[in-house]
Formats: C-alpha cells, structure tokens, sequence
C-alpha cells in the first residue's frame, strides 16, 4: 500500500510534538492525515472516516493512550497501532502487548523523539487486513451445538506447512483445528474451543483431528510428498494411560509409521496427574512419535517441562519470533530458545514467520524449521500438494 | 544571534536549541522552520509555566508530569540541555526525592532563560529570511 494512499491518525496531545509528527509524515510523502489531541477526539475521528494507522501517545490529558487502545481494541478498529511514548521502553512494550492482547495490529513502539526513519520503518510493516475477523461476542454456542458437531464430524484440520529453513524444503505441516458450521461457515478455533473445554469435550475434538490428520498425510505421502503432520494435544488428553496405544493404533491403521506424526504438547495450568502423562509420553517417545513443546516461553513451567519430558522438538511461540525484530528482549528470548534446543539436541521451529526479515533472521540464527504466513496460511489438506508443487523457497 | 550560536556550539558549550533536530522536520524550509519554533515556543511557554507552578506549590504529581512532558517536547525540539535537566526532575519526582529537585529549580530556569533568548533569536532570524524580498 502506497503511503500517499494510507490514512493516518496522529493522537497526540502536545501541539508541537504533533505538528512535528504531521511534517515528518508528509515528508515521507502521507497525504491524509487527521489528528486529535487525546482518545476521547481519537474515537470521535474513527466514527466519521475510516483510518488505516493510527500512531497515538500515551500519557494524555483526558482519555490516555491506555483506555483509548481498549477502547478501539474491543471495538474491532481495524486500524493499524504505532505507538510513540517518552516513557521507557519496559512500559510501551507493555502497552504495546496490552493492544496485541486486544487483538489490534501492532506495528511497533517509538520511544520518542520520533524520527521520519522510524516511522518510516514501522509505515512500511502495514498491511491491509484481509477481511476483518469475525467478532467474538457474535460467537457463542451451546453444549448442543457441540455435541451436534461432534457427532457430525464437523470439525477438520487445515494444515499450515513446516519448512526446513536451511534447504526450503517442505518438511511437513501442523493440523490447525477449524468447524466447518454448516450456517456460519469456517470458525476459528479461538471461538469453540472454550466451549469445548467447558463441557469437556476437548478430547472427542483431539482424537477427530487426529483421525482426520492421520488420513491426510497418508494421502500426502502416497502423492510422493515425504512429509509428517503435527498435532496439537492438550495434556490433559494424556491423562488417560491408554492414550499412547490408541494413537499408534490410529496412525498404524493409516500405513503410517509413528515417526511421521510429531505431537505438540502445550501446558496451560499446573498438571496434577503427571506420572500418568509422563507414562504416556516416555511410551510415545519409544514408540517413535515426535514430541515437541509449543509455544515454548509461554505458560507454566516450560523450563520445568524441557527437563522432565522427553520432547524432540522445541516450538519457540510465535510472540517472540514475530516481535524479534522490533524487541531486544523477544529477540534474546528467541535466540537463548534456540541455543538451548540445540544444547538439548532438540530440533527447533519457529511460528509466527509473517515477513521476510524473520525468515532471514532466524536463517542467520540456525533456526531448524519455520512456520507463518510469510510461507503459508493453513489450508485444507487437499491443496497442499498444489502448494508445495509451487512452493519456492526465499532466496 | 544565529552566529553566536554557532560559535557557542565551536567552542563546545551546549546550545540552547540544536537546530539540526529541527531542520530533520523543516528540512531547511525557512516557513515551516518558523511555524515549528513558534509552535515550540508556545508549547514550551504553557508547560514551563505549569511546571514552576506545580514546583511553587510542591505538587510531585503534577512536577513529575509537567517535567516529563517538557522533556518530551525539548527532545524534539532540539532543547537537549532542557530536557536533560528535566528528564533528572522526572526522575527525582518518580522517586519522592525533592532535594534533587529543588536543586535542580535554578538550573531549569537558566535554562529555559537561554532556550526562550535563543527561540527568540532564531525566530526573527528565521522571520527576515521569509521577509526577505527576493533579487
């Protein structure tokens, strides 16, 4: 998007700091620009015209930067966030996860005084959004819907490929769950999963994707694609001491061997059957699965975790990798993630890839295999031969 | 004066106002270069008023946030020594530490003596090359 196209909105308080940022902008060639001197005149703004960044300050007279980016953040602005602050660093990064927790775009902080390359810099990692998200509160659904579901096998895995990042090449893909609703099309798993858990039936969804993975990548392999799939497990699935057995069953009855299924372990509240888990785990491993730990740096315990489970594979979260570039602090997260999984010989992979600058950053770093919409967006089973048939990798 | 504040700048002490941080945003063009130091200087005015008043009354929120802001501002502006001194007033006001900020009281106002003198300067400077007729 050429920047003489975008529409920004400056909301800043100071009238020389904002007269400054209104020149550097058109400097950098911004034909539209609105301002407003606090949040309250920023939401006022939003309400008649459409903006695609908006740069806002923190400390304000008024409504502050806080409640103004809650406030556009629940109300789904599909504006792009720069964020500019004297503060230090610590504090606008923690408001600038504070807006990503909202689920707004945030395209970077600027300690200021701002400069036009900064700006420039961070103008240029806008991206129109595709099509706006759906609204979680327009989401809800009941223990019947669920069971519905279930019982029609509604729920399917798109796969979002692993590529090996030295040679390109495809590796394999990770099984990302999605309902296919019969009435409201294809839903995010952010919008049923609660539901799930609450009425517990998270295991019936892990063992239909399992299933319905399992299958694809049969079908992958048979169409000459040497590739595995990865599964997303909760650990409260591997509670039950029969789980490794019924899962090699599964892959087996497929013709696949348990080395082409890789599951990924995420651990979001403390564990208090863990000898149970850790029984399934060590037979998993002996049985030849992949085992890796998601969203590495997130959640309890992952230190914990690495020492006590037998895992392959390290799944630095895509918060740090998409943020490296941006953050000292994400960067020295995702560089001490990487030399620890090379320490433990664990083989690491990272998500969240989303430009090329990632993908060359964590190419210098050593990073095994990468995974983000920089490669690709997950996508149905079938399409993924088309995919990789035209899969180049970055130069 | 435009002269003195170079050879000020030559023979090492600190300028009042930095001109190079201004022409990154006026890019020599003499107008906005104008339209920014009066912007500045209006600015600058309001928030050095409010901050002598709140340090008057011995309000620490309000030293703290007027200091903060004034820092913000002088930064941009090129007022490095102002913003130096008021970014330690910040600090100390975040901390409850009147002692250095009292110390810090006439330091502040030398300074931002200097920066309005030199802010005056620059702007009939700046006003005469806009004036000026052309050959």
């Amino acid at each position: 998007m050429k920047i003489a196209d975008i529409r920004f909105l400056v909301v800043e308080d100071h009238e020389f700091q904002r007269e400054a940022l209104v020149r550097m902008l058109a400097d950098l060639g911004a034909r539209h620009i609105f301002e407003a001197v606090d949040g309250s005149a920023a939401l006022e703004s939003l309400r008649t015209r459409t903006i695609d960044i908006i740069i806002s300050d923190l400390d304000m007279p008024g409504m502050d930067g806080m409640e103004f980016i809650r406030h556009i953040g629940e109300a789904g602005v599909p504006a792009s966030l720069i964020l500019s602050s004297v503060h230090d660093r610590s504090l606008i990064a923690s408001v600038g996860t504070m807006a990503r927790a909202y689920g707004i775009n945030l395209l970077g902080e600027i300690r200021k005084p701002v400069t036009a390359q900064k700006l420039a810099a961070l103008i240029g990692l806008h991206q129109p959004p595709a099509t706006p998200p759906p609204k979680p509160e327009n989401m809800s659904f009941s223990e019947a819907d669920i069971s519905t579901a279930l019982a029609a096998w509604q729920f399917e895995p798109f796969f979002q490929p692993l590529i090996d990042v030295a040679s390109g090449s495809l590796q394999g893909a990770e099984a990302l769950a999605r309902w296919c609703h019969p009435e409201r099309g294809i839903v995010d798993p952010y919008a049923f999963v609660p539901a799930l858990e609450a009425n517990r039936r998270i295991d019936d969804l892990t063992w239909i994707i399992l299933e319905k993975a399992a299958a694809a990548c049969r079908d992958w392999r048979a169409g000459g694609l040497d590739m595995a799939v990865s599964v997303n497990l909760s650990l409260r699935s591997l509670i039950n001491v029969g789980f490794a057995d019924r899962v090699t069953e599964l892959v087996r009855a497929q013709g696949l061997e348990p080395k082409h299924m890789t599951l990924e372990v995420t651990e979001t509240t403390a564990m208090t059957d863990m000898a149970r888990v850790l029984e399934n785990l060590a037979r998993l491993r002996i049985k030849g699965f992949g085992l890796s730990i998601d969203d590495y740096g997130t959640g309890y315990s992952s230190l914990q975790q690495l020492s006590r489970i037998p895992f392959t594979e390290l799944k630095v979260d895509q918060s740090f990798v998409m943020s490296a570039l941006e953050k000292d602090s994400c960067r020295v997260i995702l560089e001490s993630s990487l030399d620890i999984a090379r320490k433990l010989g664990l083989k690491a992979v990272a998500e969240g890839v989303e430009k090329r600058a990632d993908w060359e950053l964590l190419k210098n770093l050593g990073c095994d295999v990468a995974q983000g919409y920089f490669i690709a967006r997950p996508m149905e089973s079938a399409k993924i031969a088309e995919w990789a048939a035209a899969w180049a990798a970055p130069a | 004066m435009a002269a003195s504040v170079s050879s000020a700048q030559a023979n090492g002490n600190p300028v009042p106002i930095d001109r190079a941080a201004l022409e990154v945003i006026s890019r020599g063009d003499q107008a906005i270069e104008h339209r920014m130091l009066t912007v500045f200087r209006k600015a600058n005015d309001a928030d050095a008023a409010a901050l002598k008043q709140a340090l008057d009354r011995h309000d620490i929120i309000s030293v703290t946030r007027m200091s903060h802001r004034v820092m913000g501002a002088g930064r941009l502006a090129g007022a490095l020594a102002l913003a130096d001194i008021c970014g330690k007033i910040a600090v100390a006001g975040r901390a409850g530490d009147w002692d250095t900020i009292t110390a810090s009281r006439n330091a502040l106002d030398c300074e931002l003596d200097r920066v309005n003198a030199c802010l005056d300067t620059l702007l009939m400077a700046a006003r005469s090359k806009i004036i000026k007729p052309g050959p």
